[in-house]
Formats: C-alpha cells, sequence, structure tokens
C-alpha cells in the first residue's frame, strides 16, 4: 500500500516535472527561433540604427513647438520625453507581438500547421517578446546617446535595477495583453488597422508622455483602467524618483496582479477561439 | 483595394489621432502658455488645423512611398509574384500603374480627411481652391512614385522592404515639416529639404488652405515638381530595369 502510494507520488511528480521541462524546451525552442529569424533580416537592425535618431526628431519637435525655444533642452522635459519612447516600445510590443504573429503565419499559410503540434499556444507565439527585449536592451543604450547627441542632456537612471525590473514586469503586461488581441486576430483576422487606432488611443490615455495627474478627472478616471498607466508611472519612478498618481507599493502590486491575470485570460481566450474556430472551420481562413 | 475598408477608415483618422497625441502632450507641457509658444515658434495660431493639414499630407506621402515595394512584397510572401513575369506584360509598368490610382485616391482621402476640421471651421474651400490643392498633391505625389519605384528596385534586390521603406520614410519625414517650420533647421538643412516633394506640397497647401491665397504665383514651385518627378521618375526606371535584369540573370527573382 505504502510503496503504491510511493509510485504514485513518483509519478505524479514526474508527469509535473516532465511538464516543466517540456514547456522550457518550448520556449528554448521559440526563443531560438525568434533571434535566428530576427538575425537573419539585419537591414531592420541597420535601419533601426539610422532611423531612431530621425524619427526622435519627428516625434518631439512638433511637442517642443508648445514650449518656449530656451526650454527645448529642459532635462526634465527631454526625459519625460526619452522614457515616452521607451514605453512606446513597451506597449507596441502589446499590441502587436501576438497578433502579428499570428497573423504573419495565416499569411505564409502554416497557421494551421503550427495548430495541429501539442505546442503551448502561448508560448508558440512568443517570440517576438524575445526578440522585443533584446531590442528594447539595445535600443535604450543607443537613445541614451542619441538623447545626449541631439539635446545635450544627460538620461536620469537613479534605480537602475529597479527600471529593469519594472520594464521587465511591463513585458510581461504587454505579453498577457497582447494574447487577448492576438486572439482577437484568430477570430477576426486582419485587424491591423485597429491596432494602428488602439495604438494611439492607448498612448493618449495611459499617460505615457506626462502623468496623469495633468488629465482632466474623467479622463484620468479611464487612464488608470489602462495597464500601461501603471508601467508608465512606475518607470518614471524608478528613473527619475517622479511621484506615482498611487501609492508606488500599490501600483507594484497592481502590475503584478496585471502580469499574471492578463496572461492567464490570454491563454484561456486563445485556447477558446482556437476551439471554436475548429468546429466552424474557420481556422484556415484568412 | 475596396477590400480593406479598415485600412481606409484608418489613413482617413490617423492625423487626427497624431494631432491629438502632439497637441495633447503640447498643451500639457506647455501649459497655459502653449498656444503663445506654438504661434512664437510656427507663426500660426491654429495648431490644430496646422497639424492635421501636416498628418494628412504625411500619410498620403507615406502610402505612396510604401505602396509599390510593399505591393511587390506581398506578392513575394504569398508567392504570385514570379506568375508577374509569365505575362507578356511589362512589370515596370504594373508596378507603376499600380500608383497612379492609389495617388488619385488620396486626393479623395485628402479631402475626405481635411474637410471635418474645416467644417468645424465654418471655413469649407471653395471648388477653385479644391482644384488648385488637389493639383498640387497630385503633382507633388509623381516624385514620391519615382521614390517608389527605387524602392521596389530595393526589394526585388534585397527582399527588406519595411527596412528600406523606414529609412526613406523618416528622412523625406523629418525633411518635409508635416508638423513644425522647416525654418527651424539650418539653411543647409532647408536647401536640402527643397529636393523632397513634399516639403513644398506642405507650404503651398498651408498657404491655399490656412490663408486662401489662391492667386500667389505658383509657377515655381510647379517647375520644381516636375523637375523632380523627371529625375525620380527616371531614377526610378534606371533602377529598377537594373536590378530586375540583374535578379532575372542571377535566378533571384523568386528567392526571398
Amino acid at each position: 500500500m505504502q510503496l503504491e502510494k510511493t509510485e504514485n507520488s513518483q509519478s505524479i511528480n514526474g508527469k509535473y516535472l516532465k511538464g516543466i521541462m517540456s514547456i522550457f524546451l518550448e520556449l528554448y525552442a521559440t526563443a531560438s527561433r525568434g533571434y535566428k529569424i530576427y538575425f537573419r533580416y539585419t537591414a531592420w537592425f541597420i535601419a533601426d540604427l539610422i532611423t531612431t535618431p530621425i524619427w526622435i526628431l519627428v516625434f518631439l519637435l512638433p511637442i517642443l513647438m508648445f514650449l518656449p525655444k530656451e526650454q527645448w533642452n529642459n532635462p526634465t522635459t527631454i526625459n519625460f520625453f526619452f522614457w515616452a519612447m521607451v514605453m512606446w516600445d513597451i506597449v507596441g510590443a502589446g499590441l502587436w507581438s501576438f497578433g502579428q504573429a499570428i497573423r504573419r503565419e495565416q499569411q505564409t499559410g502554416t497557421l494551421e500547421f503550427l495548430f495541429l503540434t501539442n505546442a503551448n499556444r502561448i508560448i508558440m507565439f512568443t517570440r517576438s517578446i524575445f526578440t522585443r527585449g533584446l531590442e528594447l536592451t539595445i535600443m535604450f543604450a543607443y537613445m541614451v546617446i542619441v538623447f545626449k547627441l541631439l539635446f545635450g542632456v544627460d538620461i536620469i537612471l537613479r534605480n537602475i535595477l529597479g527600471v529593469i525590473f519594472i520594464l521587465t514586469l511591463g513585458l510581461l503586461i504587454a505579453m498577457g495583453f497582447g494574447e487577448i488581441y492576438g486572439a482577437l486576430v484568430l477570430r477576426f483576422k486582419n485587424i491591423g488597422p485597429v491596432t494602428n487606432i488602439l495604438e494611439f488611443v492607448i498612448l493618449g490615455i495611459s499617460g505615457i508622455f506626462f502623468p496623469i495627474s495633468r488629465l482632466p478627472d474623467q479622463i484620468r478616471l479611464i487612464s488608470l483602467l489602462s495597464p500601461f498607466t501603471y508601467i508608465a508611472e512606475m518607470t518614471r519612478y524608478m528613473a527619475m524618483g517622479i511621484e506615482t498618481y498611487l501609492d508606488p507599493g500599490f501600483e507594484l502590486i497592481l502590475m503584478i496582479l496585471m502580469a499574471i491575470i492578463f496572461n492567464a485570460i490570454g491563454f484561456v481566450t486563445i485556447l477558446y477561439i482556437e476551439k471554436n474556430l475548429k468546429k466552424t472551420g474557420k481556422l484556415g481562413a484568412y | 483595394m475596396s477590400r480593406y475598408i479598415g485600412n481606409w477608415i484608418m489613413i482617413i483618422t490617423l492625423p487626427y489621432m497624431l494631432a491629438g497625441i502632439f497637441l495633447g502632450v503640447g498643451y500639457a507641457v506647455g501649459g497655459k502658455n502653449a498656444s503663445i509658444n506654438f504661434y512664437k515658434n510656427t507663426g500660426i495660431s491654429d495648431p490644430a488645423l496646422y497639424s492635421i493639414l501636416g498628418g494628412a499630407i504625411m500619410i498620403a506621402t507615406m502610402i505612396i512611398l510604401e505602396n509599390t515595394g510593399g505591393y511587390i512584397r506581398e506578392e513575394q510572401l504569398i508567392g504570385t509574384f514570379e506568375l508577374h513575369y509569365l505575362t507578356p506584360n511589362s512589370t515596370l509598368q504594373i508596378w507603376f500603374f499600380h500608383i497612379l490610382p492609389i495617388a488619385t485616391i488620396m486626393i479623395g482621402i485628402f479631402s475626405i480627411t481635411i474637410t471635418p476640421i474645416l467644417l468645424f471651421k465654418g471655413n469649407l474651400l471653395s471648388f477653385s481652391e479644391w482644384l488648385i490643392a488637389a493639383t498640387v498633391i497630385f503633382l507633388s505625389l509623381m516624385p514620391l512614385a519615382g521614390i517608389g519605384l527605387v524602392i521596389a528596385a530595393l526589394t526585388v534586390r534585397f527582399k527588406e522592404v519595411w527596412a528600406i521603406v523606414n529609412v526613406i520614410n523618416s528622412v523625406i519625414t523629418l525633411l518635409s515639416g508635416f508638423y513644425y517650420p522647416l525654418e527651424i533647421f539650418p539653411e543647409m538643412v532647408q536647401t536640402i529639404a527643397l529636393l523632397v516633394p513634399s516639403s513644398t506640397a506642405v507650404k503651398i497647401l498651408r498657404t491655399i488652405i490656412q490663408h486662401r491665397y489662391t492667386s500667389l504665383n505658383f509657377g515655381p514651385q510647379i517647375i520644381l515638381f516636375l523637375v523632380l518627378s523627371m529625375i525620380y521618375l527616371s531614377s526610378g526606371y534606371i533602377t529598377y530595369k537594373r536590378w530586375e535584369n540583374a535578379a532575372r540573370k542571377n535566378g533571384e527573382l523568386s528567392k526571398y
């Protein structure tokens, strides 16, 4: 009896371990596939290096028009812009990563083959999160130099470990958000235009470029519902010491909860939509 | 094109969204003196109209630049690109005549985009003003079609269309002054900006729409458009032909 119990427990532990191992294996396969694709298209990387300073100017000059010329090099203003550009990348990661990966597989006709495998549906489409993480790190360092050269301003980085932690957590939240969004791509196919519109709405309401305390009361209420608001607030808090709208500890707990909840909802939604599409025979339709 | 209605809605609304971001952030950081600062820096008292107008021209410019290369890339991805080479048609003509209807549609899109803001300001364009504006848009898009052909050639050669488009788009956007006056740059940069047709188009269209000044002699600018069209279209033709031939010889047409 005792022996049987031990054998059962070992079998459960074995299955559990096997499950964890297979998740790591899938993560490794997805990451290596993502990096292989990323490094295959080196033109993208070179183009990003060339265009980053140009796009920074294109987006910042219209805003600087609202400031007197003597404030165009104001360190606080420029630092706000710097972190806004980083945040923009995080928002983009959320909206484009999963949806774009699914759409690309749809277009190239390989989506159905992927769904024939037993691979984890979330891990399968996470490849751009890995490359985004790498890209964000490289671009971060590059933008620090670009901002120094363009505006003569040093980027304030009070708590580097805190910033890394918040940005990683931010990427996880963006990933969960992207999973929910990717499920919609799976269901409705081409929602590229909606992505663009949504991206601007999120940028507008999430206090990416300025603290939400400057927003009108009604809009501030909406911005408190956006997960990206807390990523932006906590990043500025860690980097520049700017006060958060709510208690920083509370915002941090909210971020951790959102990372867990969004990923769980995203996973369940993708599975549910996949099941439905398989029943209706629309999985391969695009 | 009529299949992708969502794209058109996005194209029409994008100038408003971009203007919303710039104005929202601008007023938030500029505070109560934001309008005065904007006037001092640009000489314009209506930032909303200024930004929406700039955004509408920017979108038209980007679409013309991206479309040919993007179209070729899409054909490559779905495996139908080589099939065009089995027909007796000139591929160069196929790609070029793909741009022309889009350039025409852009005039319509531009009109639809700016009408709400002009209606809101109670300042709609007269037919003659619209006609001049439409002609300016069409003429300014022709040199861009030439650049589009160069991008098409680069797509055939390097496959990586979006990386190429990103570089060209960023430079053209920076030098066009869609959202700021080019006078903030040094004179040398302003001179280089003359080679970008959209920089001249922005100036003319702002003059027509904001100041209703159609009696101005736009002759020199029209000549500039024609000269730029000749230069860029012939460059596009030569580049495309050359790289298409090279790709045929090396067997790289269907390699992507």
